[in-house]
């Protein structure tokens, strides 16, 4: 039962995860195109946060299972 | 299941090109398919556990369809790829559908499930990493100066200034400068001039060494297999105006088309990969690597050649890295590169036609040995005959894997018992697979342009709906 809440809490996550750059995209002040190291932080969201908070996120699903 | 091989159809040659594709030309959707391209799959692993699949002959026809259509994105890749580099697209069709076949038909096959996807990676990462090193900036530094360009132009040093490159596709290049390109083999090219508010449409017939002189606002369609010459200096028709508008293009993109796309993708994902893996550890750092390396491939690919992506073919974004490493980087020659790139794309194939064999297999279990011979048969045709490029092949798999394979599935859950003498799971399949092939097909007015693009949309929750609404109905 607290296995199937943990993956039911990830998928929540994981959707949410994904749904970012769509919502970035209409929020006014367009932040995604804020520069951090003169990369926006969509992009930086998009090729390393987003994926990289994915894979520890399924990892530790894994685990409590 | 391992993880590895668990995630092993996702990452093949279609979907890396087209990735690195679309961060190479600044694609608006860029930044959501890099994300989704890595998250999807890792969202697939979390699916509920359910029963054994439905076997009945309406699945394995659908898994049998939706694996033809993936392979043939693939091996309409590999098919670029061998005419970029002079060989003939159907001899790259039937070699590598016929060493597939024979890998993944082998008494052993599947006992080594990580080589395929090991090799493929690393091949790549290699390119990459001696690219990278060749530039002398690490990716962020490459994403900073590709920024930075004022114009995004053709370089003196650019095969398409030099001798000339062939169009892959039927492709129309839209100019906002005046350019003078001169047609490197005889051909047939369609000018549509802008003057003064009137579109003038004139087709010219040109021979060998002729040139033809365009002006801002004037688009110029070019058959397949047609070769042009374009100017040093000039900007590259179709571009971003800039290094900025490049960096810049993705908050610009239809939050509806990207949702459309995240449809697709992890519906897709849902379908292609199992649930029951053991060890993620090595899934997730295969995404990983698909999200940055994919990403960082794209950045140094713009930034060394924005001119790639002129011929029609995601592929020519992956290839145009290797070319245009100097001779004396690391040992390794730009010819030598490519070949390892090819190597690599040919791995990655194997090992996606190794997971989708595995779709394929849960679907038919024993009965049916022959629909995996089937299927890549009927990928081969597809490819050899298909006008289309790998990415629209590959959204087409995905979608119909998403609307008839995992939305009938993840609505029946751990069953949802049989009506009208048909498991339900199949009507839903039916639903699904049908209302994607009529809106595949069918002629949508322009207001509905997103659902001729992305079916999925309706066809998905269709196929949801009557699995869940006959389940209700005791």
């Amino acid at each position: 039962m607290a296995a199937d809440r943990g993956r039911r809490i990830a998928v929540v996550v994981f959707v949410f995860l994904l749904l970012v750059p769509p919502l970035v995209t209409v929020l006014p002040g367009s932040p995604g195109t804020m520069r951090v190291a003169g990369i926006t932080l969509l992009w930086w969201y998009a090729a390393v946060v987003g994926p990289l908070a994915a894979a520890l996120g399924v990892v530790l699903a894994r685990a409590v299972r | 299941m391992s993880g590895v091989r668990a995630v092993a159809a996702w990452p093949g040659p279609a979907l890396v090109a087209g990735v690195v594709a679309a961060v190479a030309a600044g694609a608006p959707a860029g930044p959501v398919l890099v994300l989704g391209a890595a998250v999807a799959p890792l969202l697939a692993l979390l699916q509920p556990a359910r029963a054994a699949a439905t076997r009945h002959p309406v699945t394995v026809a659908i898994a049998g369809l939706v694996a033809a259509l993936v392979l043939s994105a693939h091996l309409a890749a590999l098919a670029d790829t061998a005419a970029l580099v002079g060989a003939r697209r159907w001899h790259a069709i039937v070699l590598a559908a016929a060493l597939t076949l024979l890998v993944t038909l082998m008494p052993n096959a599947g006992r080594r499930p990580g080589l395929a996807p090991l090799i493929g990676g690393g091949a790549l990462l290699l390119v990459l990493v001696t690219a990278g090193a060749s530039t002398g900036l690490a990716p962020w530094g490459a994403w900073a100066a590709a920024a930075a360009r004022p114009a995004l132009v053709f370089s003196g040093r650019s095969p398409w200034v030099t001798d000339g490159e062939r169009f892959l596709r039927r492709t129309t290049l839209a100019f906002d400068e005046g350019h003078r390109v001169v047609a490197v083999t005889p051909g047939t090219f369609r000018v549509v001039e802008a003057d003064e508010g009137r579109r003038v449409v004139r087709d010219w017939r040109l021979t060998g060494g002729d040139a033809l002189t365009l002006r801002p606002g004037d688009t110029l369609t070019a058959e397949a297999g047609s070769r042009l010459r374009f100017e040093p200096g000039k900007r590259v028709p179709g571009a971003p105006a800039s290094g900025s508008a490049w960096a810049d293009a993705a908050p610009r993109a239809s939050p509806t088309r990207s949702l459309a796309l995240l449809a697709t993708l992890v519906l897709g994902a849902c379908a292609l990969v199992p649930v029951s893996a053991r060890c993620t550890t090595a899934a997730a750092a295969i995404v990983l690597a698909l999200s940055v390396g994919a990403t960082s491939w794209g950045v140094y690919a713009t930034l060394a050649s924005p001119e790639a992506g002129l011929a029609g073919s995601p592929i020519e974004a992956l290839l145009s890295l290797p070319r245009v490493v100097p001779p004396s980087a690391h040992g390794l020659s730009a010819g030598g590169l490519v070949a390892v790139v090819v190597v690599g794309l040919l791995a990655l194939f194997i090992a996606a036609a190794e997971g989708l064999r595995q779709v394929v297999r849960a679907a038919a279990g024993t009965r049916w040995p022959e629909v995996w011979a089937v299927a890549m048969g009927a990928a081969a045709l597809i490819a050899v005959i298909s006008i289309v490029d790998p990415w629209t092949l590959l959204m087409a798999g995905l979608g119909l894997a998403g609307a008839a394979l995992a939305a009938p599935r993840l609505a029946a859950g751990r069953g949802a018992g049989r009506r009208l003498g048909w498991p339900v799971e199949v009507l839903g399949a039916l639903v699904g697979a049908g209302a994607f092939v009529a809106l595949t097909v069918a002629k949508l007015p322009a207001a509905l342009e997103l659902l001729a693009a992305f079916p999925v949309l309706v066809a998905a929750p269709l196929g949801f709906a009557v699995v869940r609404a006959l389940h209700a109905t005791r």
